[in-house]
Protein backbone atom coordinates (compact mmCIF):
# COMPACT_ATOMS: atom_id res chain seq x y z
CA UNK A 1 0.00 0.00 0.00
CA UNK A 2 2.35 2.53 0.98
CA UNK A 3 4.43 1.55 -2.63
CA UNK A 4 1.51 2.42 -4.44
CA UNK A 5 1.03 5.62 -2.60
CA UNK A 6 4.60 6.42 -3.35
CA UNK A 7 4.49 5.95 -7.09
CA UNK A 8 1.35 7.74 -6.59
CA UNK A 9 3.05 10.73 -5.46
CA UNK A 10 5.41 10.55 -8.11
CA UNK A 11 3.35 10.36 -10.77
CA UNK A 12 1.52 13.41 -9.66
CA UNK A 13 4.47 15.61 -8.97
CA UNK A 14 7.30 14.55 -11.36
CA UNK A 15 6.08 15.93 -14.47
CA UNK A 16 5.48 19.91 -12.69
CA UNK A 17 9.00 18.96 -10.88
CA UNK A 18 10.63 18.16 -14.47
CA UNK A 19 8.79 21.24 -16.03
CA UNK A 20 10.13 23.22 -13.29
CA UNK A 21 13.90 22.50 -13.74
CA UNK A 22 13.98 22.24 -17.05
CA UNK A 23 12.37 26.08 -17.80
CA UNK A 24 15.95 27.30 -15.66
CA UNK A 25 17.91 24.55 -17.78
CA UNK A 26 20.16 25.79 -20.91
CA UNK A 27 19.57 22.40 -22.63
CA UNK A 28 17.77 19.62 -22.21
CA UNK A 29 17.66 16.93 -25.54
CA UNK A 30 18.48 13.02 -24.85
CA UNK A 31 19.11 13.65 -21.19
CA UNK A 32 17.45 12.93 -18.38
CA UNK A 33 17.79 16.15 -16.93
CA UNK A 34 18.47 19.37 -18.34
CA UNK A 35 21.86 20.90 -18.68
CA UNK A 36 23.16 24.40 -17.23
CA UNK A 37 21.43 27.00 -15.23
CA UNK A 38 19.67 30.45 -17.11
CA UNK A 39 16.88 32.38 -16.59
CA UNK A 40 16.67 33.52 -20.56
CA UNK A 41 13.42 31.35 -21.26
CA UNK A 42 11.28 33.30 -18.58
CA UNK A 43 12.63 36.68 -20.17
CA UNK A 44 11.67 35.36 -23.87
CA UNK A 45 8.50 34.39 -22.58
CA UNK A 46 7.63 37.60 -21.39
CA UNK A 47 8.78 39.26 -24.09
CA UNK A 48 7.13 37.53 -26.84
CA UNK A 49 4.27 39.21 -28.02
CA UNK A 50 1.78 36.06 -29.03
CA UNK A 51 2.15 35.38 -25.43
CA UNK A 52 1.57 38.83 -23.77
CA UNK A 53 -1.58 38.89 -25.85
CA UNK A 54 -2.63 35.24 -25.08
CA UNK A 55 -1.75 36.59 -21.04
CA UNK A 56 -4.14 39.82 -21.70
CA UNK A 57 -6.92 37.58 -23.65
CA UNK A 58 -6.61 35.03 -20.90
CA UNK A 59 -7.14 37.83 -18.10
CA UNK A 60 -10.18 39.41 -20.25
CA UNK A 61 -11.84 36.10 -20.46
CA UNK A 62 -11.01 34.99 -16.94
CA UNK A 63 -12.42 38.41 -15.54
CA UNK A 64 -15.85 38.31 -17.25
CA UNK A 65 -16.10 34.98 -16.59
CA UNK A 66 -15.65 35.41 -13.17
CA UNK A 67 -18.23 38.57 -13.57
CA UNK A 68 -20.88 36.81 -15.36
CA UNK A 69 -20.62 33.77 -13.24
CA UNK A 70 -21.05 36.38 -10.12
CA UNK A 71 -24.06 38.15 -12.01
CA UNK A 72 -26.03 35.11 -13.17
CA UNK A 73 -24.72 32.25 -10.75
CA UNK A 74 -25.39 34.05 -7.39
CA UNK A 75 -29.05 34.80 -8.26
CA UNK A 76 -29.87 31.92 -9.42
CA UNK A 77 -28.00 29.90 -6.53
CA UNK A 78 -29.89 32.22 -4.20
CA UNK A 79 -33.67 31.48 -6.06
CA UNK A 80 -33.11 27.93 -6.86
CA UNK A 81 -32.27 27.65 -2.36
CA UNK A 82 -35.81 29.50 -1.80
CA UNK A 83 -37.94 27.58 -4.31
CA UNK A 84 -40.21 25.73 -2.48
CA UNK A 85 -41.49 24.39 -6.05
CA UNK A 86 -39.73 21.00 -6.87
CA UNK A 87 -39.91 21.23 -10.04
CA UNK A 88 -37.76 24.42 -10.39
CA UNK A 89 -35.28 22.74 -8.05
CA UNK A 90 -35.58 19.87 -10.36
CA UNK A 91 -34.76 21.88 -13.69
CA UNK A 92 -32.53 23.85 -12.18
CA UNK A 93 -30.42 20.90 -10.99
CA UNK A 94 -30.62 19.43 -14.46
CA UNK A 95 -29.50 22.87 -16.39
CA UNK A 96 -26.70 23.01 -14.00
CA UNK A 97 -25.51 19.60 -14.04
CA UNK A 98 -26.08 19.33 -18.48
CA UNK A 99 -22.85 20.50 -19.11
CA UNK A 100 -20.77 19.10 -16.81
CA UNK A 101 -22.22 15.82 -18.36
CA UNK A 102 -21.28 16.97 -21.67
CA UNK A 103 -17.79 16.42 -23.21
CA UNK A 104 -16.50 19.68 -24.11
CA UNK A 105 -15.50 18.73 -27.71
CA UNK A 106 -19.14 18.34 -28.19
CA UNK A 107 -20.06 21.67 -26.69
CA UNK A 108 -17.38 23.36 -29.07
CA UNK A 109 -18.63 21.79 -32.24
CA UNK A 110 -21.75 23.19 -31.59
CA UNK A 111 -20.43 26.43 -30.83
CA UNK A 112 -18.74 25.90 -34.05
CA UNK A 113 -21.76 24.86 -35.68
CA UNK A 114 -24.03 27.62 -34.37
CA UNK A 115 -21.64 30.34 -34.68
CA UNK A 116 -20.14 29.98 -38.21
CA UNK A 117 -23.50 30.32 -39.64
CA UNK A 118 -24.27 33.80 -41.52
CA UNK A 119 -26.21 34.61 -39.43
CA UNK A 120 -24.84 34.18 -36.10
CA UNK A 121 -21.09 34.61 -37.58
CA UNK A 122 -19.63 35.49 -33.96
CA UNK A 123 -17.23 32.42 -33.94
CA UNK A 124 -13.67 33.60 -33.24
CA UNK A 125 -14.88 36.47 -31.02
CA UNK A 126 -13.84 37.00 -27.70
CA UNK A 127 -17.59 37.26 -26.36
CA UNK A 128 -18.29 33.65 -27.24
CA UNK A 129 -15.19 32.58 -25.88
CA UNK A 130 -16.45 34.50 -22.60
CA UNK A 131 -19.83 33.13 -23.40
CA UNK A 132 -18.69 29.45 -23.93
CA UNK A 133 -16.35 29.28 -20.50
CA UNK A 134 -19.28 30.76 -18.56
CA UNK A 135 -21.49 27.80 -19.77
CA UNK A 136 -19.00 25.37 -18.51
CA UNK A 137 -18.49 27.40 -15.30
CA UNK A 138 -21.85 28.38 -14.26
CA UNK A 139 -22.53 24.65 -13.10
CA UNK A 140 -19.82 24.58 -10.42
CA UNK A 141 -20.60 28.26 -9.44
CA UNK A 142 -24.42 27.34 -8.31
CA UNK A 143 -23.82 24.16 -6.98
CA UNK A 144 -21.23 25.27 -4.13
CA UNK A 145 -22.90 28.65 -3.91
CA UNK A 146 -26.15 26.53 -3.33
CA UNK A 147 -24.19 24.48 -0.46
CA UNK A 148 -22.34 27.22 0.84
CA UNK A 149 -26.31 28.55 1.51
CA UNK A 150 -27.33 25.09 2.93
CA UNK A 151 -24.40 25.14 5.12
CA UNK A 152 -24.54 28.57 6.52
CA UNK A 153 -28.18 27.99 6.62
CA UNK A 154 -29.48 30.82 5.42
CA UNK A 155 -32.95 30.75 6.02
CA UNK A 156 -33.44 30.74 9.41
CA UNK A 157 -31.35 33.86 9.94
CA UNK A 158 -33.06 35.23 6.77
CA UNK A 159 -36.43 34.62 8.75
CA UNK A 160 -35.16 35.78 11.96
CA UNK A 161 -34.51 38.93 9.50
CA UNK A 162 -38.20 38.86 8.24
CA UNK A 163 -39.65 39.29 11.35
CA UNK A 164 -37.80 41.91 12.37
CA UNK A 165 -39.07 43.74 9.51
CA UNK A 166 -36.81 43.44 6.94
CA UNK A 167 -37.98 43.43 2.93
CA UNK A 168 -36.94 40.54 0.70
CA UNK A 169 -34.33 43.05 -0.82
CA UNK A 170 -32.74 43.71 2.34
CA UNK A 171 -33.02 40.59 3.11
CA UNK A 172 -30.60 39.52 0.77
CA UNK A 173 -28.32 42.57 0.97
CA UNK A 174 -28.12 42.78 4.73
CA UNK A 175 -28.29 38.96 5.42
CA UNK A 176 -27.53 36.69 2.66
CA UNK A 177 -24.79 38.62 1.03
CA UNK A 178 -22.69 38.81 3.66
CA UNK A 179 -23.07 35.48 5.29
CA UNK A 180 -22.55 33.75 1.81
CA UNK A 181 -19.98 36.44 0.78
CA UNK A 182 -16.46 33.94 1.58
CA UNK A 183 -18.15 31.18 -0.04
CA UNK A 184 -18.57 33.41 -2.82
CA UNK A 185 -14.94 34.21 -3.13
CA UNK A 186 -13.98 30.77 -2.91
CA UNK A 187 -15.76 30.11 -5.76
CA UNK A 188 -14.87 32.94 -8.28
CA UNK A 189 -11.05 32.12 -7.44
CA UNK A 190 -12.27 28.70 -8.42
CA UNK A 191 -14.05 29.50 -11.32
CA UNK A 192 -11.13 31.93 -12.70
CA UNK A 193 -8.42 28.70 -12.28
CA UNK A 194 -10.66 26.47 -14.35
CA UNK A 195 -11.08 28.93 -16.71
CA UNK A 196 -7.17 29.96 -16.76
CA UNK A 197 -6.66 26.36 -17.78
CA UNK A 198 -9.01 25.89 -19.79
CA UNK A 199 -7.84 24.32 -22.98
CA UNK A 200 -10.33 21.90 -25.11
CA UNK A 201 -13.09 24.38 -26.00
CA UNK A 202 -11.13 27.58 -26.04
CA UNK A 203 -8.31 25.96 -29.02
CA UNK A 204 -11.33 25.22 -30.58
CA UNK A 205 -13.36 28.67 -30.97
CA UNK A 206 -11.11 31.02 -30.12
CA UNK A 207 -10.37 33.24 -33.02
CA UNK A 208 -6.31 34.36 -34.05
CA UNK A 209 -6.11 37.27 -31.87
CA UNK A 210 -7.61 36.41 -29.06
CA UNK A 211 -6.54 32.75 -28.18
CA UNK A 212 -5.72 32.25 -24.69
CA UNK A 213 -2.77 31.01 -22.50
CA UNK A 214 -2.85 27.28 -22.80
CA UNK A 215 -3.96 27.41 -26.38
CA UNK A 216 -1.16 29.71 -27.14
CA UNK A 217 1.14 27.21 -24.55
CA UNK A 218 0.53 24.24 -26.95
CA UNK A 219 2.40 26.08 -30.13
CA UNK A 220 5.83 26.66 -27.36
CA UNK A 221 6.19 23.06 -27.32
CA UNK A 222 7.31 23.06 -31.08
CA UNK A 223 9.66 24.92 -30.04
CA UNK A 224 12.79 25.28 -27.43
CA UNK A 225 11.95 22.82 -24.51
CA UNK A 226 12.93 25.42 -22.07
CA UNK A 227 10.62 28.53 -23.53
CA UNK A 228 7.78 25.66 -23.15
CA UNK A 229 8.69 24.72 -19.88
CA UNK A 230 8.50 28.18 -18.42
CA UNK A 231 5.89 29.05 -20.23
CA UNK A 232 3.91 26.12 -18.61
CA UNK A 233 5.30 27.05 -14.93
CA UNK A 234 3.95 30.34 -14.93
CA UNK A 235 0.56 29.04 -16.07
CA UNK A 236 0.70 26.30 -13.08
CA UNK A 237 1.52 29.07 -11.08
CA UNK A 238 -1.46 31.10 -11.49
CA UNK A 239 -3.78 28.43 -11.53
CA UNK A 240 -1.96 27.37 -7.99
CA UNK A 241 -2.42 30.41 -6.38
CA UNK A 242 -6.21 30.31 -7.49
CA UNK A 243 -7.00 27.43 -6.14
CA UNK A 244 -5.23 27.66 -3.09
CA UNK A 245 -6.78 30.98 -2.69
CA UNK A 246 -10.33 29.28 -3.21
CA UNK A 247 -9.16 26.34 -0.66
CA UNK A 248 -8.29 29.42 2.15
CA UNK A 249 -11.41 31.59 1.20
CA UNK A 250 -13.41 28.03 1.68
CA UNK A 251 -12.05 27.29 4.91
CA UNK A 252 -12.78 30.50 6.35
CA UNK A 253 -16.18 30.15 5.02
CA UNK A 254 -16.36 26.99 6.56
CA UNK A 255 -15.78 28.26 9.95
CA UNK A 256 -18.26 30.83 10.30
CA UNK B 1 -58.01 41.03 22.56
CA UNK B 2 -54.83 41.15 21.20
CA UNK B 3 -54.26 38.07 19.22
CA UNK B 4 -57.05 36.24 17.84
CA UNK B 5 -57.39 32.96 15.75
CA UNK B 6 -60.49 32.27 14.30
CA UNK B 7 -61.62 28.86 12.51
CA UNK B 8 -57.96 28.63 11.19
CA UNK B 9 -56.83 25.47 9.34
CA UNK B 10 -53.78 25.23 7.41
CA UNK B 11 -52.13 21.75 5.97
CA UNK B 12 -48.47 21.45 4.06
CA UNK B 13 -48.11 21.18 0.49
CA UNK B 14 -46.23 17.96 1.05
CA UNK B 15 -49.25 16.65 2.83
CA UNK B 16 -47.57 16.58 6.41
CA UNK B 17 -49.99 17.56 9.29
CA UNK B 18 -51.09 21.14 9.85
CA UNK B 19 -53.51 22.80 12.33
CA UNK B 20 -57.53 22.19 11.52
CA UNK B 21 -59.87 24.68 13.05
CA UNK B 22 -58.30 26.84 15.35
CA UNK B 23 -60.28 29.30 17.71
CA UNK B 24 -57.89 30.84 20.43
CA UNK B 25 -57.80 34.59 21.90
CA UNK B 26 -54.83 35.67 23.43
CA UNK B 27 -55.84 38.82 25.67
CA UNK B 28 -53.33 42.16 26.29
CA UNK B 29 -50.52 41.26 28.19
CA UNK B 30 -51.50 37.55 28.55
CA UNK B 31 -49.21 35.01 27.59
CA UNK B 32 -50.43 31.61 26.51
CA UNK B 33 -48.60 28.55 26.00
CA UNK B 34 -48.88 26.01 23.57
CA UNK B 35 -47.90 22.64 24.55
CA UNK B 36 -48.09 19.43 22.85
CA UNK B 37 -46.27 16.80 21.37
CA UNK B 38 -43.62 16.69 18.25
CA UNK B 39 -45.94 16.78 15.12
CA UNK B 40 -48.97 18.37 16.84
CA UNK B 41 -48.95 21.54 15.39
CA UNK B 42 -48.00 24.23 18.26
CA UNK B 43 -45.11 25.35 15.81
CA UNK B 44 -47.48 25.29 12.76
CA UNK B 45 -49.39 27.88 14.86
CA UNK B 46 -46.51 30.07 15.20
CA UNK B 47 -45.50 29.91 12.08
CA UNK B 48 -49.19 30.99 10.78
CA UNK B 49 -49.36 34.24 13.38
CA UNK B 50 -45.66 34.99 12.13
CA UNK B 51 -46.21 34.79 8.28
CA UNK B 52 -43.80 32.16 7.26
CA UNK B 53 -47.00 29.82 6.13
CA UNK B 54 -50.77 31.44 5.29
CA UNK B 55 -53.82 29.67 6.31
CA UNK B 56 -55.69 27.85 4.18
CA UNK B 57 -58.92 29.33 6.29
CA UNK B 58 -59.70 31.41 8.52
CA UNK B 59 -58.79 34.53 10.17
CA UNK B 60 -55.88 35.68 12.29
CA UNK B 61 -55.84 39.30 14.22
CA UNK B 62 -53.12 40.85 16.20
CA UNK B 63 -54.46 44.17 17.71
CA UNK B 64 -57.79 43.88 15.91
CA UNK B 65 -55.81 44.40 12.48
CA UNK B 66 -56.06 41.11 9.77
CA UNK B 67 -52.39 39.52 8.84
CA UNK B 68 -53.51 37.95 6.31
CA UNK B 69 -52.29 39.40 3.74
CA UNK B 70 -49.27 41.11 5.67
CA UNK B 71 -45.61 39.61 4.45
CA UNK B 72 -43.42 38.68 8.31
CA UNK B 73 -42.00 41.59 7.50
CA UNK B 74 -45.15 44.20 7.49
CA UNK B 75 -46.49 42.19 10.90
CA UNK B 76 -44.22 43.71 13.26
CA UNK B 77 -43.94 40.35 15.91
CA UNK B 78 -41.19 40.24 18.38
CA UNK B 79 -39.95 36.57 17.44
CA UNK B 80 -37.19 34.80 19.85
CA UNK B 81 -36.44 31.58 17.92
CA UNK B 82 -35.42 28.14 19.10
CA UNK B 83 -31.63 28.74 18.07
CA UNK B 84 -32.03 32.41 18.70
CA UNK B 85 -30.99 33.02 14.85
CA UNK B 86 -28.62 35.84 15.98
CA UNK B 87 -26.77 37.59 12.52
CA UNK B 88 -23.54 35.96 12.80
CA UNK B 89 -21.66 38.47 10.92
CA UNK B 90 -23.52 41.82 12.88
CA UNK B 91 -22.07 42.32 16.48
CA UNK B 92 -24.51 42.27 19.25
CA UNK B 93 -25.52 45.81 19.17
CA UNK B 94 -25.95 45.72 15.35
CA UNK B 95 -27.93 42.57 15.95
CA UNK B 96 -30.25 44.12 18.65
CA UNK B 97 -30.54 47.55 16.41
CA UNK B 98 -31.26 45.95 13.00
CA UNK B 99 -34.96 46.60 13.69
CA UNK B 100 -34.74 50.22 14.12
CA UNK B 101 -32.14 50.53 11.41
CA UNK B 102 -34.90 49.20 9.30
CA UNK B 103 -37.26 51.46 10.41
CA UNK B 104 -34.61 54.56 9.76
CA UNK B 105 -33.91 55.33 13.48
CA UNK B 106 -30.39 57.76 13.50
CA UNK B 107 -27.53 55.61 13.70
CA UNK B 108 -26.59 57.64 17.06
CA UNK B 109 -30.49 57.08 18.52
CA UNK B 110 -30.71 53.44 17.52
CA UNK B 111 -27.14 52.49 19.03
CA UNK B 112 -27.80 53.99 22.49
CA UNK B 113 -31.63 52.20 22.45
CA UNK B 114 -29.68 48.80 21.68
CA UNK B 115 -27.62 49.54 24.24
CA UNK B 116 -30.56 50.78 26.76
CA UNK B 117 -31.97 47.36 26.05
CA UNK B 118 -28.95 45.43 26.65
CA UNK B 119 -28.03 47.08 29.47
CA UNK B 120 -31.83 45.57 30.87
CA UNK B 121 -31.28 42.51 30.06
CA UNK B 122 -28.22 42.41 32.11
CA UNK B 123 -25.86 42.55 29.17
CA UNK B 124 -24.42 46.29 29.57
CA UNK B 125 -20.80 46.14 27.69
CA UNK B 126 -21.53 43.41 25.48
CA UNK B 127 -22.90 45.22 22.38
CA UNK B 128 -18.84 45.29 20.36
CA UNK B 129 -18.94 41.41 21.08
CA UNK B 130 -20.01 38.91 17.85
CA UNK B 131 -22.59 36.43 19.34
CA UNK B 132 -20.12 33.58 18.60
CA UNK B 133 -18.33 34.87 21.70
CA UNK B 134 -21.52 34.37 24.06
CA UNK B 135 -22.95 31.44 26.34
CA UNK B 136 -25.76 30.07 25.32
CA UNK B 137 -27.87 32.22 28.23
CA UNK B 138 -26.10 35.53 26.90
CA UNK B 139 -27.18 34.61 23.41
CA UNK B 140 -30.79 34.05 24.52
CA UNK B 141 -31.01 37.23 25.96
CA UNK B 142 -29.75 38.86 23.31
CA UNK B 143 -32.63 37.58 21.34
CA UNK B 144 -34.69 38.92 23.83
CA UNK B 145 -34.00 41.97 23.32
CA UNK B 146 -33.88 42.22 19.89
CA UNK B 147 -37.28 41.19 19.47
CA UNK B 148 -38.28 43.60 21.72
CA UNK B 149 -36.24 46.84 20.83
CA UNK B 150 -38.70 47.83 18.48
CA UNK B 151 -41.52 47.87 20.44
CA UNK B 152 -43.76 44.69 18.58
CA UNK B 153 -46.91 44.51 18.81
CA UNK B 154 -47.11 40.76 20.30
CA UNK B 155 -44.01 38.35 21.30
CA UNK B 156 -43.79 34.92 20.13
CA UNK B 157 -41.49 32.68 21.66
CA UNK B 158 -40.65 29.65 19.69
CA UNK B 159 -39.20 26.62 22.32
CA UNK B 160 -36.93 29.59 23.35
CA UNK B 161 -35.26 27.61 26.50
CA UNK B 162 -34.79 24.09 24.47
CA UNK B 163 -31.67 24.52 23.89
CA UNK B 164 -30.39 25.54 27.59
CA UNK B 165 -28.79 24.20 30.77
CA UNK B 166 -31.33 23.07 33.02
CA UNK B 167 -30.22 25.92 35.66
CA UNK B 168 -30.18 28.67 33.15
CA UNK B 169 -33.54 27.68 31.65
CA UNK B 170 -35.39 28.48 35.19
CA UNK B 171 -33.82 31.73 35.64
CA UNK B 172 -34.49 32.53 31.55
CA UNK B 173 -38.26 31.80 31.61
CA UNK B 174 -38.31 34.19 34.72
CA UNK B 175 -36.69 36.87 32.52
CA UNK B 176 -38.97 36.26 29.55
CA UNK B 177 -42.06 36.61 31.86
CA UNK B 178 -40.84 39.84 33.41
CA UNK B 179 -39.83 41.11 30.09
CA UNK B 180 -42.38 40.60 28.22
CA UNK B 181 -45.03 42.10 31.29
CA UNK B 182 -42.66 45.30 31.62
CA UNK B 183 -43.43 45.66 27.39
CA UNK B 184 -47.04 44.53 28.36
CA UNK B 185 -47.80 42.68 25.13
CA UNK B 186 -49.60 39.80 24.17
CA UNK B 187 -47.01 36.37 24.07
CA UNK B 188 -47.74 32.95 22.51
CA UNK B 189 -45.59 30.97 24.07
CA UNK B 190 -44.14 27.57 22.03
CA UNK B 191 -42.86 24.24 24.05
CA UNK B 192 -42.84 20.79 24.94
CA UNK B 193 -42.28 21.21 28.25
CA UNK B 194 -45.00 20.89 30.41
CA UNK B 195 -43.34 22.04 33.75
CA UNK B 196 -41.98 25.40 31.49
CA UNK B 197 -45.95 26.19 30.11
CA UNK B 198 -47.15 25.72 33.60
CA UNK B 199 -44.35 28.21 35.21
CA UNK B 200 -44.79 31.11 32.99
CA UNK B 201 -48.28 31.05 31.51
CA UNK B 202 -51.34 32.80 32.10
CA UNK B 203 -52.97 30.17 30.54
CA UNK B 204 -52.09 26.36 28.74
CA UNK B 205 -53.29 25.35 25.68
CA UNK B 206 -52.51 21.48 24.52
CA UNK B 207 -52.95 20.87 21.08
CA UNK B 208 -53.04 17.32 19.93
CA UNK B 209 -52.95 16.23 15.80
CA UNK B 210 -53.51 19.63 14.56
CA UNK B 211 -56.02 20.61 17.17
CA UNK B 212 -56.85 22.34 20.75
CA UNK B 213 -57.96 19.59 22.84
CA UNK B 214 -57.82 22.04 26.25
CA UNK B 215 -57.43 25.60 26.97
CA UNK B 216 -57.10 26.91 30.30
CA UNK B 217 -54.92 27.81 33.53
CA UNK B 218 -52.63 25.72 34.35
CA UNK B 219 -54.47 24.41 37.24
CA UNK B 220 -57.92 23.81 34.96
CA UNK B 221 -55.93 21.75 32.90
CA UNK B 222 -53.80 19.66 35.75
CA UNK B 223 -57.38 19.43 38.14
CA UNK B 224 -60.12 19.20 35.47
CA UNK B 225 -57.94 17.51 32.16
CA UNK B 226 -61.16 16.85 29.41
CA UNK B 227 -59.40 13.41 29.01
CA UNK B 228 -57.92 10.38 29.71
CA UNK B 229 -54.85 11.54 26.93
CA UNK B 230 -54.78 15.03 28.44
CA UNK B 231 -54.34 13.31 32.13
CA UNK B 232 -51.58 11.48 31.69
CA UNK B 233 -49.83 14.11 28.98
CA UNK B 234 -50.27 17.03 32.02
CA UNK B 235 -48.29 15.72 35.36
CA UNK B 236 -48.51 11.93 36.30
CA UNK B 237 -52.31 10.53 36.89
CA UNK B 238 -53.81 7.31 37.79
CA UNK B 239 -55.69 6.06 35.63
CA UNK B 240 -58.11 3.44 35.64
CA UNK B 241 -61.20 1.83 34.04
CA UNK B 242 -64.14 2.04 35.53
CA UNK B 243 -68.02 1.79 35.59
CA UNK B 244 -71.06 3.47 37.17
CA UNK B 245 -72.23 0.92 39.27
CA UNK B 246 -74.91 2.84 41.00
CA UNK B 247 -75.49 7.19 41.34
CA UNK B 248 -72.25 8.25 43.29
CA UNK B 249 -70.42 4.30 43.18
CA UNK B 250 -68.00 3.58 40.49
CA UNK B 251 -67.22 -0.61 40.16
CA UNK B 252 -62.76 -0.99 39.80
CA UNK B 253 -60.52 -3.28 39.72
CA UNK B 254 -59.98 -3.24 43.18
CA UNK B 255 -63.35 -2.25 44.90
CA UNK B 256 -66.28 0.52 44.60
CA UNK B 257 -65.25 3.92 44.79
CA UNK B 258 -67.98 6.58 46.45
CA UNK B 259 -67.64 9.82 44.02
CA UNK B 260 -69.77 12.40 42.46
CA UNK B 261 -71.14 11.04 39.27
CA UNK B 262 -73.00 13.78 37.86
CA UNK B 263 -72.67 13.19 34.13
CA UNK B 264 -72.65 9.76 33.91
CA UNK B 265 -75.56 7.32 33.96
CA UNK B 266 -75.45 4.06 35.30
CA UNK B 267 -73.77 1.60 33.83
CA UNK B 268 -71.67 3.95 31.82
CA UNK B 269 -67.98 2.86 31.42
CA UNK B 270 -65.14 5.58 32.68
CA UNK B 271 -61.62 6.72 33.13
CA UNK B 272 -60.94 7.47 37.01
CA UNK B 273 -58.17 9.70 37.47
CA UNK B 274 -56.34 10.77 40.80
CA UNK B 275 -53.33 12.30 40.93
CA UNK B 276 -50.91 10.89 42.80
CA UNK B 277 -50.19 13.56 45.91
CA UNK B 278 -54.09 12.87 46.76
CA UNK B 279 -53.91 9.90 47.57
CA UNK B 280 -53.18 9.27 51.33
CA UNK B 281 -51.01 5.96 52.38
CA UNK B 282 -51.32 5.02 55.71
CA UNK B 283 -54.80 6.65 56.55
CA UNK B 284 -56.53 7.15 59.84
CA UNK B 285 -59.49 4.78 60.55
CA UNK B 286 -63.04 5.86 59.05
CA UNK B 287 -61.85 7.72 56.11
CA UNK B 288 -63.92 7.15 53.18
CA UNK B 289 -62.43 5.09 50.16
CA UNK B 290 -60.00 2.92 52.28
CA UNK B 291 -58.76 0.07 50.20
CA UNK B 292 -56.06 -2.71 51.86
CA UNK B 293 -53.11 -2.55 49.55
CA UNK B 294 -49.26 -4.03 49.79
CA UNK B 295 -46.25 -1.28 49.01
CA UNK B 296 -44.58 -2.94 46.30
CA UNK B 297 -41.91 -0.26 45.45
CA UNK B 298 -40.88 3.70 47.66
CA UNK B 299 -38.56 5.89 45.50
CA UNK B 300 -37.43 8.66 47.96
CA UNK B 301 -36.81 11.71 45.97
CA UNK B 302 -36.31 14.02 49.39
CA UNK B 303 -38.85 16.33 49.51
CA UNK B 304 -41.45 13.48 48.76
CA UNK B 305 -41.76 10.16 48.46
CA UNK B 306 -42.94 7.78 45.38
CA UNK B 307 -44.81 4.80 46.61
CA UNK B 308 -46.29 2.46 43.85
CA UNK B 309 -49.05 0.07 45.75
CA UNK B 310 -50.85 -3.09 44.48
CA UNK B 311 -54.56 -3.42 45.02
CA UNK B 312 -55.85 -6.41 43.52
CA UNK B 313 -54.88 -6.47 39.83
CA UNK B 314 -54.30 -2.68 39.81
CA UNK B 315 -51.11 -0.32 40.55
CA UNK B 316 -50.99 2.64 42.21
CA UNK B 317 -48.72 5.82 42.21
CA UNK B 318 -48.94 7.53 45.22
CA UNK B 319 -46.58 10.88 46.57
CA UNK B 320 -46.18 11.85 49.59
CA UNK B 321 -44.22 13.76 52.31
CA UNK B 322 -44.96 11.12 54.97
CA UNK B 323 -42.13 9.07 55.92
CA UNK B 324 -44.10 6.22 56.43
CA UNK B 325 -46.07 3.90 54.65
CA UNK B 326 -48.77 1.62 56.01
CA UNK B 327 -50.94 -1.03 54.30
CA UNK B 328 -53.79 0.57 52.67
CA UNK B 329 -54.34 3.64 51.21
CA UNK B 330 -57.51 6.37 50.84
CA UNK B 331 -58.92 8.52 48.13
CA UNK B 332 -60.94 11.42 49.00
CA UNK B 333 -64.04 11.48 47.03
CA UNK B 334 -63.27 14.67 45.87
CA UNK B 335 -59.77 13.83 44.32
CA UNK B 336 -61.64 11.56 42.24
CA UNK B 337 -62.35 12.92 38.00
CA UNK B 338 -64.01 10.90 36.09
CA UNK B 339 -63.57 11.11 31.95
CA UNK B 340 -65.85 9.37 29.63
CA UNK B 341 -63.58 6.50 28.18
Amino acid sequence: MPAISLLYVLFLLAPPALLLLGSFGQSWSNTLLPQGFTTQWYSQVFSDPSFRRAFAASLTVVGATCALNLMIGLPLAYALYHSSRRWLGAAGKVLTLLPMAVPELVLAFGFILTFSSDSLPWLGSTWLLIAAHTVITLPYTVNTVLAGMKQVGLARYEQAAASLGSAPMQRFMHIALPLVSASVTSTMLMVAALSLGEFQLSNLISGFLNRTYPVVLLQAFYGATGFACAATVILLGLALIASAGARITAAVAGRT
Amino acid sequence: MSIQFEDVSYSYPGGGAGVSQIDLSIGDGELVALIGASGSGKTTLLKLLAGFCTPDKGRIRVNGKPMASLPPEDRALGIVFQNYALFPHMTVRDNVAYPLRLRRVPRARRAKMADDVLDRVGLAGFGTRLPAALSGGQQQRVALARALVFSPGALLLDEPLSALDANIRLQMRGEIRRAQQAAGISALHVTHDQEEAFSIADRVAVMRAGRIVQIGTPQDLYDRPVDRELAAFVGQANLWDGRVAAAGRIATGFGELSCDTAGFAEGASVTVCVRPERILPDPEAGMPNTFRAAPTATEFLGPIRRITMQAGPTSLMIETHRRTTGDAFAIPPEAIRLLAS
